[in-house]
């Protein structure tokens, strides 16, 4: 068990190293680059050849990369010529915002693609579980940028029940009184399609487990079918939902970026936007190394999670 | 016999399918009983409806069938009446239910102790500790000793026949007037098989309990059972005391059925086949439904269909072989 | 008789699924190719009096900011963005099949190098690594194609290598490589046929991840850049003006992203469910 675990922990930071690399030479073969965008397109050669040699990017391509570990090693990412800030310092704020949305999404997602699930699972091919299954299709082919648009022209624009976004303060930091009132909308917007697609996911476990004789066995002594459904089945078909949860980082990034741009929600995704259109190439280098590296840990947190809940695990 | 009470007695019981009228019924008609104390073997081919006999008494139909007419009276309680609330709580307290496959029957992911426990304090309440405390008594009784005085044990920590002790385990959770053994030995190896049915026929005894034991294994049910009935197709074809039973059955589908098992002693004789299949769903032959396998078939065979005889030898057949043992 | 009648049932409503999708998929299609030859509005057309107009008899879906029809421009934009997605999903579809079966089929230590590269790759979202990329490098349509083909091939990759090392120990393959099959030769005839049906089920998938994608983009503003048209670009211009009221420049064109991912899900569910042999949702 000690030799399976450090097994994946270090197929864990054999990621994290691959990873790295690759981002670092995605930056190396950019055409132009960084000096580049810092001075424009249209800077002088003579410029560049010295932000560059600034930059220490003069340096033969090893150097640079041994640099590049040099510096992540010490927690430095760079910095932002277009906030005039240390990447590191800029994104504490950004990252801190994204996690108390996710966190909400997270909750709400598992939470309601449970019990969806759980009703999928248990009507089998009936109606209840053939017009959920329809609502998941539509679910998660609904875009964020779509629905949250239209959650703002509904709710803030026309009832004006809801703030249209931001956080309610300065730029990165909230009130903490109107926080909760501009999560809302976002988390919403987000929660859609996560809620689609893991409680399908989710319903075909439990239909699966359904199937199964330990089922009906239940039911034979006398279970009730909320106890079968939350005591039994749950149970079972959540093991593999945990792995599912660990992918769910990415996928949170991923319509973050999109929801947290709709609703100028100044989370991770939202700052990856606006260094992107401002070509701010520290901020997203870091920010795209920081999601990769979660992800890798999220799945490491899956498969660990697993672990201690399967008592029959088997390690191969 | 008679003077034991009748644990349950069903009667006139037809399941088919919910929503085609015109399907045939897979249970067609079917009555017996079974008293306290008593084993009740019931034999089959696949598909001639003994399992979702077992099925339609705990009212737990797969979708898409139904009971169409029929009763069933487990002691003074007619099951057929009640609500599924009330009919809940009639599952695992009055009868309980032991499954083929012991490997899957169990939840794996929750200790054995545990699901015993679940199942005493779902019927009597109490506390936890007094349904811990019941689980481990009953696998004592049911012979695991490890499981009941040792740590929390997990269906996958146990071999199939300890499994299937402990699916008994479950049933006699509350100590139920009737068992259903839907073929609890087929998963297992003859010696576990021994062992199983050893306990099963001790259980009776020492409780009173009634056991409807469901196997296709005609041996094993004459040689564990006090009675045998035979279905053919959904039908009961025969019914009686088996060790008369399998010295002379009286319907020729119980014949071939005994026949067709190899003696272990019988080194002449060849074993004998049923040629062709049962009837598939849907097409039902006119008259008798065994006629087309039947090797003494006669003319009227394929044109009345027969009715269960009153007197014994109690079988369903127009041209029985009634020879005395 | 009863049970052929069961599966019938089934059977139609498996396949109804997946011929929504087609059909869906084959009327967007005709909108944005067949429909500008039909409609009388051309999308770049300025009509100057008719600014931010509601859907009329006219502009039936009214016109935008400058005045230009927005049917017209959402049958270009159509044009664009399911032309741009499926180029995508082809290259990454080609990518991925040639990256896995080179894993699958080749040594175990190319196997090994190959697929912790992709677990790095797959660890960075396929948006965001489009999001990058599109950053540091203005791109036109052919290089929008090219760079959301090539960063979308590791799921595909990944399944390809999975599906060829599972093909490669079938008896037949084994036996075409005792009679001195070459590899080219039985990646092509047999395995490649082996896991087509997976592999068409997952490029569906693939094509509604490029439509998203590509819309989430260019709603960006990354993607496609105005003037032309695109349904990402129409909605990315139309949020701020729906607020004060012009709801349909973003309710039209964010129909048309819903539907043709949309149609791209059904297909593949259907198909999924098909090739799984049980019925659709």
């Amino acid at each position: 068990m000690i030799a399976a675990l450090t097994k994946r922990l270090g197929d864990a930071l054999l990621s994290v190293a691959l990873l790295v690399t690759l981002v670092f030479f995605m930056v190396y073969a950019t055409p132009g680059g960084p000096a580049y965008s810092i001075l424009g397109v249209h800077a002088s050669p003579n410029a560049v050849a010295a932000l560059n040699r600034q930059m220490g990017l003069d340096h033969p391509v090893w150097q640079q990369y041994l640099t590049w570990w040099a510096h992540l090693a010490h927690g430095n990412l760079g910095y932002s010529y277009t906030e005039h800030a240390p990447v590191a310092s800029l994104i504490g704020t950004y990252f801190h915002n994204t996690l108390l949305l996710d966190a909400v999404v997270a909750v709400a997602a598992i939470g309601l693609a449970t019990l969806l699930g759980l009703a999928q699972g248990a009507y089998g091919r009936r109606l209840p579980a053939r017009l959920i299954g329809a609502w998941q299709i539509l679910g998660y082919s609904l875009p964020t940028f779509f629905v949250g648009t239209v959650l703002i022209l509904v709710f803030a624009a026309d009832l004006a029940w809801l703030p249209p976004g931001g956080i309610g303060g300065e730029t990165a930091t909230a009130h903490s009184a109107t926080l909760w009132h501009h999560l809302i909308l976002p988390a919403a917007t987000l929660s859609l399609p996560l809620t689609a697609g893991l409680s399908r996911f989710f319903g075909q476990q439990v239909r699966d487990e359904y199937r199964q004789d330990y089922v009906r066995a239940a039911a034979a002594r006398g279970l009730g079918p909320i106890r079968i459904a939350f005591g039994h089945v749950l149970r079972n078909a959540a093991r593999p939902l945990t792995t599912l949860i660990g992918m769910m980082v990415p996928s949170l990034f991923v319509g973050g970026v999109l929801t947290e741009s709709v609703f100028n929600y100044p989370g991770l995704g939202w700052l990856l936007w606006r260094s992107a259109l401002e070509q701010d190439y520290p901020t997203l280098t870091a920010i795209v190394l920081l999601i990769g590296i979660l992800t890798v840990l999220g799945n490491l947190a899956a498969d660990l999670l697993n672990t201690l809940l399967d008592v029959r695990v088997r390690y191969d | 016999m008679n003077t034991r009470r009748i644990a349950l007695a069903v009667c006139g019981l037809t399941v088919g399918h919910a929503r085609k009228a015109r399907a045939r019924a897979l249970v067609d008609d079917l009555s017996f009983e079974v008293a306290e104390g008593e084993m009740l073997a019931f034999v089959g081919e696949s598909g001639s409806g003994k399992s979702l006999t077992a099925a339609a008494i705990f009212g737990l139909l797969p979708f898409g069938l139904r009971r169409l007419a029929g009763s069933v009276h487990l002691r003074d309680t007619e099951l057929t009446a009640l609500s599924e609330r009330a009919l809940r709580v009639r599952r695992g307290r009055d009868m309980g239910l032991v499954f083929q496959n012991p490997l899957t029957a169990l939840n794996p992911s929750r200790s054995v102790q545990a699901q015993i426990a679940e199942t005493y304090q779902v019927h009597k309440g109490g506390t936890r500790g007094a349904a811990w405390a019941r689980a481990r008594s009953l696998l004592a009784e049911v012979g695991l000793a490890s499981a009941a005085n040792g740590p929390e044990t997990y269906p996958h920590q146990l071999s199939g026949g300890m499994r299937q002790r402990v699916m008994i385990a479950i049933a006699l959770a509350c100590d139920p007037i009737l068992l259903i053994a839907d073929e609890p030995t087929t998963a297992l190896d003859v010696v576990v098989q021994a062992q199983i049915l050893d306990l099963l026929t001790r259980l009776r005894q020492e409780r009173g309990l009634a056991v409807l034991f469901i196997t296709h294994d005609l041996a094993l049910a004459a040689a564990r059972a006090d009675r045998v009935l035979v279905l053919y197709a959904g039908r009961a074809v025969e019914e009686g005391d088996a060790a008369r039973f399998f010295r002379a059955p009286c319907h020729p589908y119980s014949r071939a059925l005994r026949d067709a098992i190899p003696a272990i002693h019988g080194l002449g004789g060849r074993l004998t086949e049923i040629p062709g299949l049962p009837p598939g769903p849907g097409a039902l032959p006119p008259g008798c439904r065994f006629a087309p396998r039947c090797p003494s078939a006669q003319d009227d065979c394929h044109q009345t269909e027969p009715t269960m005889r009153r007197t014994a030898p109690r079988c369903a057949c127009l041209h029985p072989s009634l020879e005395t043992p | 008789m009863a049970v052929r009648g069961w599966s019938q049932r089934y059977m139609v409503q498996a396949a109804s699924t997946e011929y929504l999708g087609v059909v869906l998929m084959l009327a967007l299609a005709f909108f944005s190719w067949i429909g500008p030859t039909l409609y009388a509005h051309d999308a770049l057309a300025i009509h100057a009096h008719h600014i931010l107009s509601a859907p009329d008899t006219r502009f039936p879906l009214g016109t935008d900011a400058l005045g230009r029809d927005v049917l017209a421009r959402l049958m270009r934009g159509g044009q664009a963005t399911l032309a741009i997605a499926f180029w995508a999903s082809a290259l990454g579809l080609f990518a991925g099949l040639m990256y896995g079966m080179v894993a699958g089929l080749g040594p175990a230590w190319i196997d090994r190098v190959l697929m912790r590269l992709l677990d790095a790759l797959l660890a960075i979202p396929t948006l965001v690594l489009m999001i990058f990329f599109a950053a540091i490098m203005p791109l036109d349509k052919i290089g929008l194609a090219t760079l959301l083909g090539l960063v979308s091939w590791p799921g595909i990759a990944r399944l390809a290598r999975n599906e060829t090392l599972a093909a490669r120990d079938r008896d037949y393959v084994r036996a075409a490589r005792q009679v001195g099959a070459g590899h080219f030769y039985i990646a092509h005839t047999h395995i490649l046929r082996a896991m087509l049906p997976l592999v068409i089920v997952n490029a569906t998938f693939l094509m509604a991840d490029m439509i998203l994608g590509l819309s989430g983009l260019s709603f960006l503003g990354l993607g496609i850049q105005p003037p032309h048209a695109s349904w990402g670009g129409l909605l990315n211009t139309g949020a701020g003006l729906a607020v004060i009221g012009s709801w349909w420049l973003i309710v039209f064109p964010g129909l048309a992203i819903f539907l043709a991912i949309l149609a791209m899900n059904m297909l593949g569910q259907g198909l999924l469910a098909r090739l799984n042999g049980e019925a659709s949702p």
